[in-house]
């Protein structure tokens, strides 16, 4: 590792530990992502081997980018570019306080990378706050696609066990095992509540009953005829039929109509009825957009 | 989804031309290539991978002879190695064999250290790139194209689904796999050539339906044309001499009709549920009781995906 500089430990991701580090000869700031490959008989691991082969296609503004990848006999390390911090710790800096401004202007570049994936047939299946990486321009960037892979023709059957909970669609967590871009778009809504409420979790669910039970209170619960094929998922099981008594305007308080709008059109539990990602984008709620935004390269800082 | 994928052939794909006489024994040639492709076929199917995953493992296995010179003793090890990689590249976590199953399991000569030393080895030298686009995925693409087109194409055809009619091009496609001598072909060439094979026996409207595609794809007609004779020849001969080889277990069905094909391929249908789950096809299977029911889903999903493959 003589081409860069340690400089401090980030954090650790799905798999490997994170580093930030300094190119020796260029002193461009970097982040490290350390797997060990002598823990166990494994080899490369394949979340490391995927998010290595889908990031070298996938160059985009708001999606990290991989410059390198470096190995020796004992330890992989990819090189990414740096981010000053996930949304998550975005969050924790803002006291519960988020201009609306940088809500607009995040959910646009989340969404933004994300019709990028979609028309480069990439899930990526574990989007979160802490996978969404700030730079100090405002810029938002997807990241940690471990557990992201390609889909094409044929459709075919994928794991379940995909998405950190609170952001896990209910088809998923009915068990589903066919789904596509929409399992993305789901938790795209949560992170647009989440935004709006300056880091409060929509869904903080406790277990698959516990989170299914939040979602279906708010949304209302579906039926077959809301929601065609429901109750034969694999893990389908009944809920009480919550009516829908929800107010928007008191889970989103800050949110303006438009963004209400979006929000609902994204958080639908029949996955097809949930807006795409391009489609997102075309909505009411980005007509007042900052264009520096739209059009980009230099996103105007608007937080801290 | 055509266009990306041939953007992408022509930013990966190198002709791999194998040494077919054994005159330099310190490399692999070509017949030696062909035995290990069919030995990955049969582990493919063995450890029930998608038929994606076995043409990612011979592209891996072609691009990393093109790179390195390969000692024959070494070939099973290699042969191995990238289909693990294929694997771990392709399909999902629940699927992957952990190593020491992975040996034990293919009863291959080597160890899991030497296969785990090979696998850094392969992809250093293919430079970390481990998803390449393959004749699997273009056949694919065309077979949705043609069923979005032509919905009428299997009508006159008992006992013939769309599945099932893939997985016939699909067999067909990988009895090719295992001719070193086709895999000097762009492999969206092998994958139309395969298709048009098929069309031929099918319809009298086939050449239409081939040129159609050939635009689309921009096949150069020459090496369309030498691919179709070589690869029918060998698909034929296959037929021919079907118990030539240790590992095949091939069933190419060139001359055959359609009637014939469809009974033989009941034997080998479970090879091809992944194909099925597209069309959704599967009664018999457990696993499979959402797939019918998420009928309508799927069927969204697949109009959804020919439509950007048709744009």
């Amino acid at each position: 590792m003589q081409k860069y500089e340690k400089l401090e430990k980030i954090g650790e991701g799905t798999y490997g530990t994170v580093f930030k580090a300094k190119n020796r000869d260029t002193h461009e700031v970097v982040a490290l992502k350390r797997v060990r490959l002598d823990d166990d008989d494994e080899g490369v691991p394949s979340s490391a081997l995927r998010e290595i082969c889908l990031l070298k296609e996938l160059k985009h503004k708001n999606i990290v980018r991989l410059h390198d990848v470096l190995h020796s006999e004992k330890k992989l390390t990819l090189v990414f570019e740096y981010c000053d911090q996930d949304l998550k710790k975005y969050f924790d800096s803002c006291n519960g306080e988020i201009d609306q401004d940088t809500v607009q202007s995040f959910l646009y570049q989340l969404l933004r990378g994300l019709a990028f994936c979609h028309s480069n047939n990439v899930l990526h299946r574990d989007l979160k706050p802490q996978n969404l990486l700030i730079n100090k321009n405002g810029e938002l960037k997807l990241a940690d696609f471990g557990l992201a892979r390609a889909f094409g023709i044929p459709v075919r059957f994928y794991s379940a066990e995909v998405v950190t909970l609170w952001y896990r669609p209910p088809d998923v967590l009915f068990g589903a095992k066919m789904y596509s871009t929409s399992i993305d778009m789901w938790s795209a809504g949560c992170i647009f509540a989440e935004l709006a409420n300056a880091g409060r979790p929509l869904f903080p669910g406790n277990d698959v009953d516990d989170q299914l039970k939040r979602i279906f209170k708010l949304l209302g619960t579906p039926t077959d005829d809301t929601w065609s094929g429901m109750s034969q998922l694999p893990e389908y099981k009944p809920f009480p039929l919550y009516q829908v008594t929800t107010i928007w305007q008191q889970v989103v308080p800050k949110l303006s109509a438009k963004g209400r709008d979006l929000l609902q059109r994204l958080l639908v539990c029949n996955p097809p009825g949930r807006l795409s990602a391009e489609e997102g984008l075309q909505h009411a709620y980005f007509h007042d957009l900052d264009p520096a935004v739209k059009n980009d390269s230099n996103v105007l800082s608007h937080g801290r | 989804m055509l266009r990306q994928n041939l953007i992408k052939e022509q930013d990966q794909w190198k002709p791999k031309a194998y040494n077919s006489v054994d005159i330099d024994t310190s490399e692999v040639n070509g017949n030696q290539r062909d035995e290990a492709v069919r030995w990955m076929l049969f582990l493919n199917r063995r450890f029930g991978f998608t038929p994606e995953t076995f043409g990612l493992s011979v592209s891996l296995l072609d691009r990393f002879h093109c790179l390195v010179k390969v000692r024959p003793k070494y070939l099973h090890c290699v042969a191995i190695s990238c289909l693990y990689i294929a694997a771990k590249t392709l399909e999902e976590e629940e699927v992957i064999p952990s190593t020491v199953d992975l040996v034990k399991i293919s009863q291959c000569s080597c160890s899991v250290a030497e296969i785990l030393r090979m696998e850094l080895a392969i992809l250093n030298k293919l430079s970390w790139n481990s998803k390449f686009v393959t004749a699997v995925d273009f056949i694919h693409i065309i077979h949705g194209l043609l069923m979005n087109y032509f919905p009428q194409l299997l009508k006159g055809l008992s006992d013939m689904t769309p599945s099932r009619h893939l997985g016939l091009l699909m067999r067909r496609l990988f009895c090719c796999y295992s001719d070193h001598r086709l895999m000097t072909f762009r492999p969206v060439t092998l994958a139309m050539t395969v298709i048009c094979l098929e069309l031929e026996q099918m319809t009298p409207n086939w050449l239409s339906m081939v040129i159609m595609v050939q635009q689309m794809a921009k096949i150069d007609n020459e090496d369309f044309i030498q691919c179709r004779e070589e690869s029918g020849r060998f698909l034929t001969s296959n037929k021919l001499l079907p118990t030539g080889y240790k590992f095949s277990a091939q069933k190419p069905l060139p001359k055959k009709s359609i009637k014939r094909k469809a009974s033989i391929l009941d034997d080998e249908d479970d090879i091809y549920d992944g194909i099925k789950r597209l069309y959704n096809e599967d009664s018999n299977d457990v696993r499979m009781s959402c797939a019918k029911e998420l009928h309508q889903d799927n069927q969204d999903n697949f109009i959804q995906m020919t439509t950007v493959s048709a744009n």
